[in-house]
């Protein structure tokens, strides 16, 4: 007979490999378990996200106030020390006035695109190599939902995936699991924006026939009801036409600079037309 | 169990760390999986009861970190914490460059595991281009980091049983012995 107690250890792998078998099945049959199970995750971890943030925000800061201007010479003390105030106050100010045009800038987005809107803060990006996410410092407290759109002044960032009350896991338009309805702003000809899984992102189902150029912005259809109409989500960069199949491949730049996301914004009202 | 627990609590600090730096140590690329070496690291150190559960563990941390399929990442990082265990106790892998191998495999075994299960839930449509690239890109990020992530790891080799296998040599050596 199988002696239990020697195979305990083998016996709790098999069982914890069910049990996440177990929550796999209950997201991927979209049971509101599967969701309940991320709420809970999210709240246990985001106050460690958050202490880690702030770790590494005042560690950078330190960084870039003080280190460099240790080990000054004696003689040259007054010098550097009054060199130091002016860097300190020069970082301060390019800080400000950077600080300034990122205010600008989402001033204007909200002029041209009359929707609410909630500014949050990028806290961390994701650990999974398989998927292109930010969890950013709002979350349902804030109004903000699943599948609400994320953006800044630059273009479309992506949508909700995930929302717990203080933090909300975002899902990055170049995803290879994200899908935009664009058009290309030209020609007005309509495509479907999938993310690439690196830094790109492509364009599907565009005929063959229909004329699109490098150097195309592509922008928002609004079709989905997602992403108000207009927003730029990229740039054309490729295009190939091959000899066979029905569409072409188009590969845009995206808008939006994900590798220095700082300030994202989620548009938390329903999507409507600017009038006039 | 502090110390047993060490290289998880730096597991996870690594985790953490990939989550707020991942823009400085490789800007523009795709992240390195920082917990699949913490895992096939603890697979050299840990016990199979221990380490499978905190394999499982990091894993939930990073499928609710990244806001994917909560199991996802635990079923696959318990079943290659199991089988780097398996491998490791067969054969004497005790060089650095054994190790990376080691996780070379790992992320394998784990793109396979991850590509099936979307297949499975129809969650994703892939090309053998694609895949075959993703592999290569995610191995060359992954072994790169991991020399620095061995690094920072404690050491708790006597929890992985050898020195249970040393006390029972011990034990019937003596009694070899004593019988003499």
């Amino acid at each position: 007979m199988l002696d239990l107690r020697k195979h305990r250890a083998s016996l709790v792998i098999l069982l914890l490999i069910l049990c996440a078998s177990f929550f796999i099945y209950l997201q991927l049959s979209n049971r509101p378990a599967g969701d309940a199970l991320h709420t809970a995750g999210l709240r246990i971890l985001s106050p460690f996200q958050h202490a880690f943030h702030w770790g590494v925000d005042t560690v950078r800061s330190v960084l870039k106030n003080y280190v460099f201007l240790v080990n000054v010479r004696e003689e040259n003390r007054q010098l550097q020390e009054e060199v130091s105030r002016l860097k300190r106050e020069n970082s301060d100010l390019r800080e400000s006035a950077q600080g300034f045009e990122r205010l600008r800038n989402l001033l204007l987005f909200k002029e041209r695109f009359p929707v609410t809107m909630v500014t949050a803060e990028v806290l961390a990006y994701s650990p999974s190599a398989w998927l292109r996410t930010i969890v950013i410092n709002k979350g349902e407290r804030d109004g903000v939902k699943k599948d609400m759109p994320v953006v800044t002044w630059e273009g479309v960032v992506g949508r909700i995936l995930r929302t717990s009350p203080h933090v909300a896991v975002v899902l990055l338009v170049i995803d290879r699991n994200s899908a935009v309805d664009a058009v290309v702003q030209r020609t007005r000809t309509q495509g479907i924006v999938e993310g690439g899984g690196g830094a790109r992102c492509y364009v599907r189902y565009v005929p063959r026939a229909e004329d699109v150029q490098v150097g195309d912005t592509i922008i928002t259809s609004g079709m989905e009801g997602i992403f108000p109409k207009g927003l730029s989500v990229g740039e054309v960069a490729r295009v190939v036409k091959k000899d066979y199949g029905l569409f072409q491949e188009i590969e845009i730049i995206p808008s939006a600079h994900f590798s220095r996301l700082e300030e994202v914004m989620v548009i938390v009202s329903p999507v409507r037309e600017k009038e006039g | 169990m502090f110390r047993k627990l060490s290289p998880f609590v730096v597991g996870l600090l690594w985790v953490f760390a990939t989550t707020a730096l991942q823009v400085f140590l490789f800007p523009g690329f795709r992240s390195p999986d920082v917990v699949l070496i913490v895992v096939v690291i603890m697979s050299f150190q840990y016990p199979l009861l221990l380490g499978g559960g905190l394999a499982f563990a990091l894993g939930i941390v990073q499928d609710v970190l990244s806001g994917g399929i909560i199991g996802l990442n635990a079923l696959t990082k318990t079943m290659i914490f199991a089988l780097s265990r398996w491998i490791a106790r067969r054969f004497y892998l005790s060089t650095m460059l054994a190790k990376i191998a080691m996780i070379a495999f790992g992320v394998l075994v784990d793109l396979l595991l991850v590509t099936a299960i979307m297949l499975m839930g129809k969650m994703v449509h892939l090309s053998f281009s694609f895949f075959v690239r993703q592999l290569t890109v995610q191995i060359l990020l992954t072994c790169l980091l991991s020399p620095l992530v061995m690094i920072s790891m404690p050491k708790v080799s006597d929890v992985s049983g050898s020195g249970k296998k040393e006390r029972f040599f011990n034990a019937h050596t003596k009694g070899r012995v004593r019988g003499r």
